[in-house]
C-alpha cells in the first residue's frame, strides 16, 4: 500500500477549498479529498531486475509531464521491431533498458523534446483543452528525432513542446512563459493567472496572502546559540554560505589544482573592522560555531566583506584541512553544514488546493541556512 | 639578445614537443560534467593509449538567432581540471566495507550460514549495532569483491522489506538532469522494489518557493542567451562571474547592446565589477528595496499616469481583476478569499463553481467568469481552459474592470499590517457589494488590495504614506532605508528607469537571482517582492524580461519520458517520492531541537501560525498536503494482510479498512512518532551527491541521529514545550540507521560515513545524458574510456 498525497497538475489540485483535519473530527476522512490517497500494488519482488532491464507496457497507455501528456502507442511498437535491443519476460517481449544506451535512447525517443511527432500531439493535446490553435507550433519539428549517437556527434537543440513554456521557433532565445503570453495558455494556478493574490486560508493566517516584507529571524529566537560559550574574544556574525569559486558545491575542491589556487580549504571571510575587534589577521587560524557545531578554518580579512557577516562559500569537505576543534574538547571540527540545523516553514506545507499541491521537488518547505548566526573566535593551538 | 635565438633554436625548443605531444591523441569523445553547476557545457575528452590526457570546451554550439552573441565559449576553470580524478589518489577503485561491519557480518555468517540470518542476528543485537555504528566516519574500511558488498546489501533490502517494510528503504541523490540516467538507475530500483526516493531541489534550498506561489510552476527561466534581449538586468543573489562562469559573457556583453545592469549584493562580488550600478544592500533585505521599488510604480507608473502596455498586461496575465471578499475579523474589516463562481446565483448550478471565479465586464457592469482558472482545467469539459476575454460559462466576450475606484459602493477602511516594525494602517479601499446565495457580500478586486497594501494614496483616505519621506509608513523609499540601508534616491531612479524601459521595450526588463536570496528563511516573499515590480511592467513571458532563477540545475527536459523510467511507472503505479526537508526534520531529530516558528517567524497569531513545525508537518501529511515515508507504525504489507483478513476485498475496500483503522487511532502515521523504533527510516542509498556532509542542513544531528557516531552538537532540546501533535519519547534516539551505502567516484565526506561504499564510473566512463536551465541543448555523458580499476556506472551497479 503506498500512500500518495493530493498531487499538482491532477483533479487533487481542486480538493480543498478549506483547512480542516480529519484528525480532529474537523472532516471525514475521504482519500484523495481530505486526506491522502492510498494505492494497492502488486509487486512480485523475484521480477524487480527483469522489470528493471525491460521498458514497461503502461507506456503504451502515454506520457505526460506537467499536465502535458500525449500518446505514444505505435513509437513503444517500433522499439519492438528493433530485435537488437530486445527483453523477454515469461514469454513477453520488451523494449530492452539493460544497457545504459538503451536506456538512454529510450529517454530519447519518447520525449516530446527529442521526438518532434511527438511535441506535435502534446500540442494537439493542449488545442483541445484550452481551445487554442497551438500545433502550429510543433508543425516543422514533427521530423525531428534526435538519439544517443546524434548527440555525441554534434550539439542538438531540443524541440519546444509544452511541458516547457518558452518559444524556441526561428532560433529564438528561450524565455520563460512567452508560449502564456503569446498563446493564452493558462499559468497552472488557481485563476489560471499569474498570482499577486495568495488567497489559501494558510496564507492568510500566516500573513502571506498579500506580497510583504518580513525581517529576518533574530538569532536569539532562531536558537542556536542557547548554550555556545567564546572561550576568547568572540562576535556573533550572520554566517552566508554562497557556492565558491574553487569548487562545485564539494567537487573540484578537493582537486590539486583548485587547492593550489585557492588556500587549500575554504577559509571564513570576515571584514577588516569584525577582524580587527576579534584580534584575527588574515591566515589566522579560527573557530566558527554554534550549538549545532563547529568548523575550524583559515581567516581571509577582506575590506570586500562588510560588518556583522562572515562567508564560507559552501560546500567543503572533512577530507582535507580539517583541525580539532578546541572549542568542542579536542573532536574532530566539522564542515559548513556543522553549523546549520533544519527550520521549516509552515506556510509553505499546505496543499490540495490550486498551486499549493504537492509534487516532487516543486511545493514544500525548503532547507533555508542563510539566517544562521555563529560565533567567530581565534584558534590558540592547531593540532590535527 | 640570448632570448631571441632560444627562441628560434630547435634545440632549446623542445619543451614544445610537450604541446605537439598533446595533440597525438588516439582519440576524442564528447562528454560533460555531471556536477550540479548549471553550467552543461561540451566538452570534448582526449584519450590516448587508453588514458584520459586532457579535456577541451567542444566549441561546436551552433548559433540561436543571429542577433545574439554566441554560446562560446563554454567551460571554466573547474571542468578542466575533472581528468584529475580519474586516476587520482581519492578515486575509489573497489568496493570497500566497514570492517567493523564486515566482521559481524562474517562472524554471523559463519554461524548461521545464511546471509539475511547474519544481518537479522546483527540488528538484533544492540551492542553488535552500535560497534559498527560508532565506527562511521573513523576510517578502517576494507577492500571487498563485488559480490560480498552485494550479499550485505542484499540481505539488508530483504530484512528491511520483511521486518518493517521497503518504505524503510530511502535513497538520495540530486539534480537528475546533471546525469539523469544515472539518476534514474538507483530510483528505478527503488521505486520497482517499493522504496522512497528523497527529493532535492527543495532540500538544497533552490526551489523559489514563489514560483508554485505565483506560477504554479516549479521553475522556468530563460536561457543565458537571452540575456542579451534585456535592456534592464537587476541581478542580486546570484554571483554571474563566480558560479554561472559559462555564462557572464552575456551579462557582459548586453552592455555593448545598450542594456543598463544592477547589482545587489552585500560584498563587493564578481559580478559587480560588470554593472552600471553596484548597489550594497544589507545582507537579506532585498525584498524592502523591491517593495519600495514597486510602491513607485505603482504610484507613478499606475496611478499618476496609467501607462497603457502596464495596464493592458496586468489586466490579462495577472490576477488583478479577480474579486476578493472582504471580511470582518476581530472587528477589523480584512482581505479574505476570492469570491466563488458558484457563490453567486448567475453560476450557482456550474461544474465546480468553487473552484471558478469572477471579475467585473466593464461595460455591462455584470460579473463574469473568465476561463481558465482550476475549475475549468478540471471540470472534465474541453476548450474553456484559456486566458480570453471571454466568459467560459455564457461565451460572451468581456473587459475586466481592473478596479472600483471609479465604480463603488462603498468605501471601507481595511487594516494592513507592515511586519517589518509591526505597524498596522487603516486604509480605504473601493468596495462592490454581491448578491450571493449566502446574503450580500463586500467585494474589492485584487488589484485594489495591492495598491492599498502598497499604500499608494489614491484620495480614499486612511493611513496612506502622502510623500516618498515617511519613514514610518509602508512601502515608501524612506521606510526601506531603515533595512536596506541604501538612500531613497537610488529606489526612485532604479524604479523610473526600470519602469520606463518596460514601458519603451514592451517588458524588456529582467532579474536574475540566485541562491544569495533563495536561501534566507523568507526567500519566498523576497522573491515575490521582486517578482511584482516585473508582473506590475510587463516584463514575464517576454524575451529580454523574466525572472530568472538559477541556482541548481534543476531542468531535466525531456521530462516527460524520463519521470516514467526512472519511477518504474512503466511497471506499475504507486511511487514514493518524499519532501526530503520535511524527512530529515523529522528523521534526523532536528525538530527537537527547534523552538516554536511563531517565535522567530514573523506571524500574526491564530490557531494555524502558532503551531510548531513538527505538528504543521504532521498535518500536512494527514490532510493528503505532503508526503511521508515510512507510512504507518506498522508494515505496509501487514495492513493489507489485516485488511483482508477483516473481509476487504477490493482496493477500496481496503482503503476503507485503513481509515477506519487511523480513525481508531489503531494506526498512526510514522510522522506522528518519529521516534519509535518501527518508525526509523533503516537502509539509505547514496549516490551523486554528498548526502552526508555537503548538502545535510544540520550535518552534526545526521551523524548523532541517522548515524550514530561522534558529533559536536551541544543543542538544547526544546520542543516538548510547544508540540501538541507530534509524540516527544523521553529518550532521544541515536543510530537509526543500519546500512548506508555510498556509490562514489571519490572519496569524499559521505564515503567515509557510509558502511558500503561502491566504485562508480565518472564523467568519462559512461553513458549519460545532460541538459541545464542555462541552454536549450541536450549533451551526452560518454565512456570515452572504459571505467577505470573496478568502477561500474550507476546503471549497470543497480540493475
Amino acid at each position: 500500500m503506498v500512500n500518495v498525497p493530493i498531487l499538482h497538475d491532477s483533479a487533487g489540485e481542486v480538493s480543498q477549498t478549506e483547512v480542516k483535519d480529519w484528525s480532529k473530527g474537523e472532516c471525514e476522512p475521504i482519500p484523495g479529498k481530505t486526506m491522502h490517497d492510498m494505492v494497492i500494488v502488486d509487486r512480485d519482488y523475484t521480477k524487480i531486475y527483469d522489470k528493471f532491464i525491460s521498458l514497461g507496457p503502461n507506456v503504451r497507455n502515454g506520457l505526460a509531464a506537467h499536465g502535458n501528456g500525449y500518446q505514444c502507442a505505435d513509437f513503444y511498437e517500433k522499439m519492438l521491431d528493433d530485435k537488437d535491443h530486445l527483453q523477454v519476460v515469461d514469454g513477453k517481449v520488451y523494449p530492452s533498458l539493460c544497457e545504459d544506451e538503451e536506456a538512454a535512447n529510450a529517454v530519447l525517443y519518447l520525449s516530446s523534446l527529442t521526438n518532434g511527432e511527438l511535441s506535435h500531439r502534446a500540442y494537439q493535446n493542449a488545442e483541445k483543452r484550452t481551445g487554442l490553435k497551438l500545433a502550429d507550433i510543433s508543425e516543422g519539428a514533427k521530423d525531428v528525432r534526435i538519439n544517443y549517437k546524434d548527440l555525441q556527434a554534434k550539439i542538438h537543440r531540443y524541440n519546444q513542446s509544452p511541458v516547457w513554456s518558452g518559444l524556441m521557433n526561428d532560433d529564438r532565445a528561450y524565455s520563460a512563459f512567452t508560449y502564456n503570453v503569446e498563446r493564452l495558455v493558462p499559468w497552472r494556478t488557481l485563476t489560471g493567472r499569474q498570482h499577486f493574490y495568495l488567497d489559501h486560508e494558510g496564507y492568510i493566517k500566516f500573513g502571506e496572502h498579500l506580497p510583504t516584507y518580513k525581517p529576518s529571524p533574530r538569532p536569539e529566537a532562531y536558537g542556536e546559540l542557547r548554550k555556545s560559550v567564546a572561550t576568547g574574544r568572540a562576535k556573533v556574525l550572520n554566517v552566508l554560505t554562497p557556492h565558491g569559486k574553487w569548487h562545485i558545491h564539494s567537487t573540484y575542491g578537493d582537486t590539486l589544482r583548485m587547492l593550489t589556487l585557492s588556500r587549500g580549504m575554504e577559509p571564513c571571510w570576515l571584514s577588516v573592522e569584525d577582524a580587527a575587534e576579534l584580534g584575527i589577521q588574515d591566515n589566522d587560524w579560527v573557530e566558527v560555531f554554534n550549538d549545532n557545531g563547529v568548523y575550524s578554518t583559515r581567516a581571509c580579512v577582506s575590506a570586500r566583506i562588510p560588518k556583522g557577516v562572515c562567508f564560507v562559500y559552501h560546500a567543503v569537505e572533512r577530507t582535507y584541512s580539517t583541525p580539532k576543534s578546541q572549542i568542542r574538547g579536542g573532536k574532530r571540527s566539522g564542515m559548513n553544514n556543522s553549523f546549520t540545523r533544519v527550520h521549516l516553514k509552515p506556510n509553505l506545507m499546505v496543499g490540495g488546493y490550486g498551486q499549493f499541491t504537492y509534487h516532487f521537488n516543486y511545493w514544500g518547505p525548503v532547507g533555508v541556512n542563510r539566517d544562521t548566526h555563529v560565533l567567530v573566535q581565534k584558534m590558540e593551538k592547531v593540532e590535527f | 639578445m640570448s632570448w631571441i635565438k632560444d627562441l628560434i633554436s630547435p634545440k632549446t625548443r623542445k619543451w614544445e614537443e610537450f604541446y605537439r605531444n598533446r595533440w597525438q591523441h588516439d582519440k576524442v569523445v564528447r562528454s560533460t560534467h555531471g556536477v550540479n553547476c548549471t553550467g552543461g557545457c561540451s566538452w570534448n575528452i582526449h584519450v590516448k593509449d587508453g588514458i584520459v590526457v586532457w579535456e577541451t570546451q567542444a566549441l561546436d554550439y551552433p548559433i540561436l538567432d543571429k542577433t545574439l552573441p554566441p554560446y562560446e565559449p563554454r567551460g571554466c576553470q573547474r571542468g578542466i581540471s575533472f581528468s584529475w580524478y580519474l586516476y587520482s589518489p581519492i578515486r575509489v577503485k573497489y568496493p570497500m566495507i566497514r570492517g567493523a561491519l564486515v566482521d559481524l557480518f562474517n562472524a554471523e555468517k559463519a554461524k548461521t550460514g545464511d546471509a539475511l540470518k547474519a544481518w537479522a542476528n546483527i540488528q538484533a543485537n544492540p551492542e553488535a549495532r552500535r560497534k559498527y555504528q560508532k565506527a562511521r566516519g573513523k576510517g578502517g574500511f576494507r577492500r571487498a569483491t563485488w559480490d560480498e558488498a552485494k550479499e550485505i546489501i542484499a540481505a539488508s533490502n530483504i530484512y528491511t522489506v520483511k521486518k518493517y517494510g521497503s518504505d524503510r528503504i530511502t535513497g538520495f541523490s540530486p539534480i537528475p538532469a546533471m546525469s539523469m540516467l544515472s539518476y534514474a538507475a538507483g530510483s528505478r530500483f527503488l521505486q520497482l522494489m517499493g522504496g522512497v526516493n528523497l527529493s532535492f531541489y527543495d532540500w538544497y534550498c533552490d526551489l523559489p518557493n514563489s514560483f508554485p506561489e505565483i506560477w504554479g510552476e516549479q521553475t522556468d527561466v530563460a536561457e543565458s542567451a537571452d540575456w542579451y534581449n534585456s535592456k534592464f538586468i537587476a541581478c542580486m543573489g546570484a554571483n554571474l562571474g563566480m558560479t554561472r562562469t559559462p555564462d557572464v559573457h552575456f551579462f557582459a556583453e548586453s552592455r555593448h547592446n545598450g542594456t543598463k545592469t544592477v547589482v545587489f549584493a552585500p560584498d563587493f562580488n564578481m559580478v559587480a565589477k560588470y554593472a552600471d550600478k553596484w548597489v550594497p544592500v544589507h545582507a537579506g533585505q532585498d525584498g524592502a528595496f523591491w517593495m519600495a521599488v514597486t510602491h513607485v510604480i505603482l504610484k507613478e507608473y499606475h496611478y499618476d499616469k496609467q501607462t497603457p502596455y502596464f495596464i493592458d498586461y496586468t489586466k490579462k496575465y495577472t490576477d488583478s481583476p479577480f474579486l476578493v471578499e472582504v471580511v470582518e475579523e476581530e472587528g477589523k474589516l480584512v482581505p479574505g478569499r476570492l469570491l466563488r463562481a458558484g457563490s453567486v446565483k448567475k453560476y450557482k448550478d456550474i461544474e465546480k463553481g468553487e473552484w471558478k471565479f469572477l471579475n467585473i465586464d466593464s461595460k455591462s457592469g455584470d460579473l463574469v467568469c473568465p476561463g481558465g482558472s482550476s475549475g475549468h482545467r478540471w471540470d472534465g469539459k474541453d476548450g474553456n481552459w484559456n486566458l480570453k476575454f471571454e466568459d467560459a460559462e455564457t461565451g460572451k466576450a468581456y473587459d475586466p474592470v481592473l478596479t472600483l475606484l471609479e465604480n463603488n459602493d462603498e468605501t471601507l477602511q481595511l487594516e494592513f499590517v507592515e511586519y517589518g516594525k509591526n505597524n498596522t494602517a487603516q486604509r480605504g479601499v473601493p468596495v462592490k457589494h454581491i448578491d450571493t446565495v449566502n446574503g450580500k457580500v463586500k467585494v474589492t478586486t485584487v488589484y485594489d488590495l495591492i495598491m492599498a497594501q502598497y499604500g499608494v494614496d489614491r484620495g480614499l483616505g486612511g493611513d496612506y504614506p502622502k510623500t516618498y519621506d515617511e519613514k514610518e509608513a509602508a512601502y515608501t523609499p524612506a521606510w526601506q532605508e531603515i533595512l536596506t540601508g541604501i538612500g531613497p534616491k537610488t529606489v526612485l531612479q532604479f524604479a523610473r528607469e526600470w519602469a520606463r524601459t518596460a514601458e519603451t521595450t514592451h517588458g524588456k526588463c529582467s532579474i536574475i537571482i540566485g541562491a544569495g536570496i533563495n536561501h534566507w528563511y523568507h526567500n519566498n516573499l523576497i522573491y515575490r517582492a521582486g517578482t511584482m515590480a516585473l508582473m506590475l511592467t510587463g516584463c514575464i513571458g517576454v524575451n529580454g524580461g523574466g525572472m530568472n532563477h538559477y541556482v541548481g540545475q534543476e531542468k531535466l527536459a525531456p521530462s516527460d519520458s524520463w519521470a516514467t523510467i526512472m519511477s518504474g511507472k512503466d511497471w506499475q503505479k504507486g511511487v514514493r517520492l518524499q519532501q526530503a526537508p520535511i524527512w530529515h526534520y523529522i528523521n534526523s531529530n532536528q525538530w527537537r531541537y527547534d523552538g516554536n516558528q511563531a517565535d522567530y517567524n514573523t506571524v500574526p497569531k491564530n490557531d494555524l501560525s502558532s503551531m510548531h513545525s513538527a505538528d504543521m508537518a504532521v498535518k500536512a501529511v494527514r490532510n493528503g498536503w505532503m508526503p511521508f515515508y515510512p507510512q504507518y507504525n506498522k508494515r505496509n504489507i501487514d495492513i493489507v494482510k489485516d485488511a483482508e483478513k477483516a473481509g476487504a476485498k477490493t482496493d477500496d475496500e481496503i482503503k476503507d479498512y485503513v481509515v477506519g483503522q487511523l480513525k481508531k487511532k489503531e494506526l498512526v502515521h510514522s510522522v506522528a512518532e518519529p521516534d519509535e523504533e518501527v518508525n526509523f527510516p533503516r537502509v539509505w542509498y547514496i549516490w551523486r551527491g554528498n548526502a552526508i556532509a555537503g548538502s545535510a542542513k544540520g550535518h552534526e544531528f545526521f551523524l548523532k541521529h541517522y548515524l550514530g557516531t561522534h558529533n559536536n552538537s551541544i543543542a538544547e532540546e526544546v520542543a516538548d514545550q510547544f508540540v501538541k501533535d507530534i509524540k516527544v519519547r523521553s529518550e532521544n534516539p541515536e543510530g537509526k540507521m543500519d546500512l548506508i551505502v555510498n556509490l562514489n567516484f571519490r572519496m569524499d565526506s559521505s564515503a567515509l560515513y557510509s558502511d558500503i561504499i561502491l566504485p562508480a564510473a565518472s564523467w568519462y566512463e559512461k553513458t549519460d545524458l545532460n541538459s541545464t536551465d542555462m541552454h536549450s541543448f541536450i549533451h551526452p555523458l560518454s565512456p570515452a574510456i572504459a571505467p577505470v580499476w573496478e568502477s561500474k556506472s550507476d546503471w549497470v551497479i543497480f540493475r
